[in-house]
């Protein structure tokens, strides 16, 4: 057996080895000199091709002779290369970006990178330009937000953070940002995420038929890649707006073989905010309430070209929002001091060898830290002062509560691409993650009257490993049929229990005739970390926790099928998938996370259970022209089933959302105007509500009263009422002017264009008459914004 | 045009303001509900009156507070043959019933059936479940401790009967058991509590809700209890230990009812939904068995 596989990968790896010779290096930007992801790199005269890895590397080869090569990308300038191969030789290429970015001509793709060529399926890229001509929130232009916009993916709605993707959770998608795992990736309540798109250079969604390379969640793979910061020359950009300001350096520190990016943004929230804070409380001098709020986030790297086969990277992130709102009251004979606040912060930092072993072989070794904490506080203070009435002499109280909670990986791992000719690309590796989870403790703090309570209940630390590896083909069986197949194993070690899956992955391309591409691909994934979410908040006190020898990892199978064509700058997808999930995490019911003085362990606050999910996704995109954009749209189902849930009933996910509809248009009014416009439909969110009441008993002797009868409220079944259907329309408009040395944009834009009202969240109530009534309350109504950018 | 631009911001500046300040609220209505009838039963070996409580329920937005229900007939069969039927309320408007003995715990499979002429009629189906075999229950005075207080120590330990999932309700009493001052020897609840985590303490009740949770094994558990609301008396007292097997329909059932009680008030609660197994509305009917052990 063994020799058999010996001998089919050396004919694989010798294919006409006397006759061909290999075209290697790296494919970059002219003007910058930033790597290039997924560079075609085509033969039209042998209908044969490869493209540039996540570092711009290719490995290209073909018989002895002379070739034209084609170089296409979107956004730049096609390049053809005459060469006359007799050895093996290393060129780079540099390609120019198009003038005119979104020009038909220059962006129409080439056969080889057209979306029915291509294996992948269920994956969705942004090009970071296309993105910063999306309408601006407030002034910033977000890549969640965007992610939001395409089908199968959605948004948790009004002041709800996280993306979900085909009836997954937030904590089922692995949010890359160069190579290290991100677990909160949301500043103001989801309102913007912490990625700042002037420090982006690439953004991939892939949601189904997950190559081997990826493993540890359910749902999808985010890469973003911060950019590597201009090898040639200095640059700036920067820009301020209502709510936040940020700018950007890069620049070389050796010319054309080093450089770096620095990156920064704040908001001022606070700032502006605090003329309406004082005025407010002015009214009212005996009670004075001060919210603050406050975020920034920070990108900075460095990369260094060693050599022509070696290079480094050091990159880092570092973001924090901080939530804070305190109070006075003022009395002649009482006074108090109130507090509430949330912080949450984010860390991660990278360091990266890539290595060219050969013309065929490339490695990428990786070493990463990623750190996320969370603290809740409350505290108060009272002071009875001696003209109290019932008091004799002063009185002081004081109660604080600090809820804490975060998670640290340190992890390693190492990637090769072997391309040992064009009908095949293999990829494998290995990894290895150690996790410290601290999943939530609680410290109380009480003094009154000579006594003091200072306890902490919970907060014991759990460490787990996780160790990965990987081998995966793409091979181009004909010129109909193109296959990608792997296998991902994961183990995973914690508490004295051992965890291991093999996860087997397949995605297939068969060409019909017309041009159409049908697609199928089945993906086995596990997921051994987890995140509790109060789902009827959204905050980001979610926790996250391990699998332990009491929780079993999540797991899922996805299968995928789909037709996708090209035609002209048009791409057209329809897609359809369905996922079944195992060992979903949910709170049980009635769990309370927060500030619960019980005794009980976040272990013993959850249970286990399953989920299905199932739909179909359309896709129509035009990505050039004057007038360019898409629509997408998805119809799906999601479902969960707990023993302990609803009585073992299956229920609506929270975020089962029947309808999602996006249109997004962006439109070049002139060369220095132009226009975009997003609107979003979606079903409302589902939600428990307790849409009825009745009586119910206990028997007496397990009744404190000695009474028989209760009263309670109940939904129909868990998540059987629905929010309002949620609908947004956000405009912008910008207007650019280029100076002798700098570029400027002015951009108005509307959040919210016609002022719905997207509900956030409902009580009951009572009207003037004492009516009971339900009310849905909404967050964000329009808001206009302006931004000022300057780019030198 | 940039200037009409930036006065519309402006306009829109200042409306989006007052939005912010007032709130932005959609009050919703609601179709009219249309009232369920609901049945509850739970029975136990050791009633001799059934008590079912029957009521309707109430829309979310009606003024009107949830009630009980009156005309209703309640039947109680088994293995489909009537076993009683009545339709008397007593002085609190339960459907109560007499029996000339305690109900026992017959093998079968009972239903109960709630008829009336305006709603739908309720059918909910249960069996007895084993009654717990207690292989050794002792009683260790002053041996734990409940916060910083004194408190007695009760070990059981249960057998495990094979491909059952058992679940059990104790609860416990106490009395003295010599003539005194106080004079009064009648059994008194007395508070049961446990740190293990396999238990619930039953929300609004002094009683403990314990699960094998499919595990089969025999069950070892320890309580501790404070007697009578203190720490031990001097005097000789004994405490009575009434171990109620549920059905699984009975610890679904009190599992939600205690967490809905739990979770009231509390806004970072998850959401609860009562357990209901009954056919054409909602409630609950469930059997159990008592099984009552004396330690001194």
């Amino acid at each position: 057996m063994k020799t058999r596989l010996l001998l089919v990968l050396l004919a694989i790896s010798t294919w006409g080895t006397a006759q061909n010779k290999t075209l290697s290096g790296y494919v970059r930007d002219a003007a910058t000199g930033e790597d290039l992801i997924g560079v075609n790199i085509w033969s039209p005269e042998l209908k044969v091709g490869t493209s540039t890895n996540s570092f711009g590397f290719y490995s290209f080869t073909l018989p002895q002779g002379e070739h034209i090569i084609q170089l296409t990308y979107l956004g730049y300038e096609n390049q053809n290369f005459e060469i006359d191969l007799t050895k093996n030789v290393s060129i780079n290429f540099k390609l120019k970006p198009a003038e005119n970015v979104l020009n038909e001509v220059t962006v129409t793709a080439a056969e080889s990178s057209q979306i029915q060529e291509q294996i992948q399926m269920s994956k969705m890229e942004v090009p970071i330009k296309q993105l910063k001509s999306l309408p601006a929130i407030l002034g910033e232009v977000d890549i969640m937000k965007t992610l939001q916009l395409l089908p199968g993916v959605q948004s948790g709605g009004e002041g709800t953070s996280g993306l979900y993707v085909r009836g997954g959770s937030p904590d089922q998608n692995l949010i890359l940002l160069d190579g290290v795992p991100l677990y909160n990736v949301n500043h103001l309540f989801g309102f913007f995420s912490v990625f700042n798109a002037d420090a982006i250079s690439n953004v991939s969604l892939t949601k189904g038929g997950f190559p081997a390379r990826y493993g540890g969640r359910l749902s999808s793979v985010l890469e973003i890649k911060m950019k590597e910061g201009n090898m040639n020359e200095f640059h700036g950009d920067a820009t301020a707006s209502i709510i936040a300001s940020k700018m950007t350096l890069e620049g070389p520190l050796v010319k054309d073989k080093a450089s770096f990016m620095v990156s920064g943004r704040r908001t001022y929230l606070d700032v502006l905010a605090r003329p309406f804070i004082n005025a407010a409380n002015s009214q009212n001098p005996e009670t004075t309430i001060n919210p603050t709020y406050y975020f920034y986030d920070m990108n900075g790297k460095v990369n260094w070209k060693i050599s022509d086969k070696d290079r480094v990277y050091l990159s880092h992130f570092q973001g924090k929002d901080d939530f804070g709102t305190k109070g006075r009251d003022e009395y002649e004979d009482y006074q108090a001091e109130f507090g509430f606040g949330l912080d949450w912060r984010n860390s991660i930092t990278a360091a990266r060898w890539n290595h060219q072993w050969s013309p065929k072989l490339f490695s990428n070794v990786t070493a990463t830290r990623s750190v996320y904490n969370f603290n809740t506080r409350i505290s108060q203070e009272e002071r009875y002062l001696p003209n109290y009435p019932d008091t004799a002499g002063t009185e002081e109280s004081r109660f604080a509560g600090l809820y804490f909670s975060g998670i640290e990986d340190y992890g390693a791992r190492i990637d090769f691409d072997f391309v040992p000719n064009p009908q095949h690309y293999i990829r494998y590796g290995a990894g290895w993650t150690n996790h410290k989870f601290s999943p939530g403790a609680t410290n109380f703090e009480f003094q009154q009257s000579g006594f003091n309570l200072d306890t902490t209940i919970g907060g014991d630390e759990i460490f787990s490993d996780e160790a990965f590896a990987y081998v995966e083909d793409e091979w181009n069986v004909n010129e109909n049929f193109k296959i990608g197949y792997g296998l991902h194993l994961n183990t995973l070690f914690v508490e004295n229990t051992t965890y291991t899956r093999l996860q087997p992955r397949i995605g297939m391309n068969y060409s019909l005739p017309g041009n159409i591409a049908l697609k199928a691909s089945y993906a086995d994934m596990m997921q051994t970390v987890n995140l509790l979410t109060n789902e009827g908040l959204g905050l980001p006190t979610d926790l996250w926790v391990p699998s332990t020898a009491n929780l079993k990892p999540q797991t899922s199978q996805q299968y995928a099928a789909g037709l996708a064509k090209n035609v002209g700058p048009y791409e057209f997808s329809i897609e359809g998938y369905y996922k079944d999930m195992q060992n979903l995490v949910s709170y049980r019911e009635g769990a309370s996370f927060l500030f619960s003085v019980d005794d009980e362990s976040w272990e013993d606050k959850v249970t286990q259970g399953q989920g299905t999910s199932y739909g179909m996704e359309f896709f129509a995109q035009k990505k050039a022209g004057k007038t360019n954009g898409w629509i997408g749209y998805t119809l799906s189902w999601s479902y969960r089933q707990f023993d302990e849930i609803n009585g073992g009933q299956r229920y609506f996910f929270t975020y089962d959302r029947r309808h999602d509809l996006s249109v997004v248009v962006n439109h070049e009014i002139s060369e220095n105007i132009n226009f975009s416009a997003a609107w979003v439909y979606g079903t409302g969110r589902a939600v428990t509500l307790p849409e009825f009441s009745y009586i119910t008993g206990l028997p007496e002797e397990l009744s404190w009263w000695n009474y028989r009868q209760l009263t309670v409220e109940r939904a129909t079944d868990r998540n059987s009422y629905r929010y309002s259907p949620y609908h947004r329309l956000d405009v912008s408009l910008s207007f650019r002017k280029e100076h002798k040395n700098y570029e400027r944009w002015w951009t108005i834009s509307a959040y919210n264009a016609y002022n719905n009202l997207n509900p956030f969240f409902m009580e009951t109530t009572q009207d003037r008459n004492g009516n009971p009534q339900l009310r849905e309350y909404g967050l964000f109504p329009i808001i206009p914004s302006i931004a000022y950018r300057i780019k030198f | 045009m940039k200037k009409f631009l930036f006065i519309a911001l402006f306009a829109a500046s200042i409306s989006s303001c007052d939005n912010l300040t007032e709130g932005v609220v959609r009050d919703i209505d609601l179709p009219p509900h249309t009232p369920t009838m609901v049945g509850t039963l739970l029975a136990d070996n050791t009633d001799s009156t059934l008590y079912g409580i029957i009521s309707q329920t109430r829309g979310l937005l009606d003024s009107n507070v949830a009630a009980l229900l009156s005309g209703a007939t309640v039947n109680l069969y088994k293995d489909n043959v009537l076993q009683y039927s009545w339709n008397t309320q007593d002085t609190m408007d339960y459907y109560s019933l007499n029996l000339n003995d305690t109900l026992g715990s017959a093998s079968g499979t009972y239903k109960f059936e709630v008829l009336h002429p305006e709603f739908d009629d309720l059918t909910a189906t249960d069996q007895f479940p084993p009654a717990a075999i207690i292989s050794e229950a002792v009683l260790n005075k002053g041996a734990a401790q409940i916060f910083t207080f004194e408190a007695d120590e009760i070990i059981l330990n249960l057998q495990d009967i094979p491909g059952v999932d058992q679940h059990y309700i104790f609860s416990c009493e106490v009395r003295l058991t010599d003539f005194n001052f106080i004079g009064d020897t009648s059994w008194t609840k007395a508070d049961l509590y446990s740190d293990d985590q396999r238990t619930i303490q039953l929300a609004g009740s002094s009683a403990i809700l314990v699960s094998e949770n499919g595990i089969d094994a025999d069950l070892q558990l320890s309580f501790a209890s404070t007697a009578f609301l203190g720490a031990p008396l001097e005097e000789d007292y004994e405490y009575r230990i009434s171990i109620k097997t549920l059905s699984n329909e009975g610890f679904n059932y009190y599992r939600s009812l205690s967490s809905y009680q739990t979770a009231q008030g509390n806004p970072f609660s998850e959401p609860v939904v009562i357990y209901s197994n009954v056919s054409g509305g909602y409630g609950v009917f469930a059997l159990s068995r008592t099984v009552d052990r004396i330690v001194r």
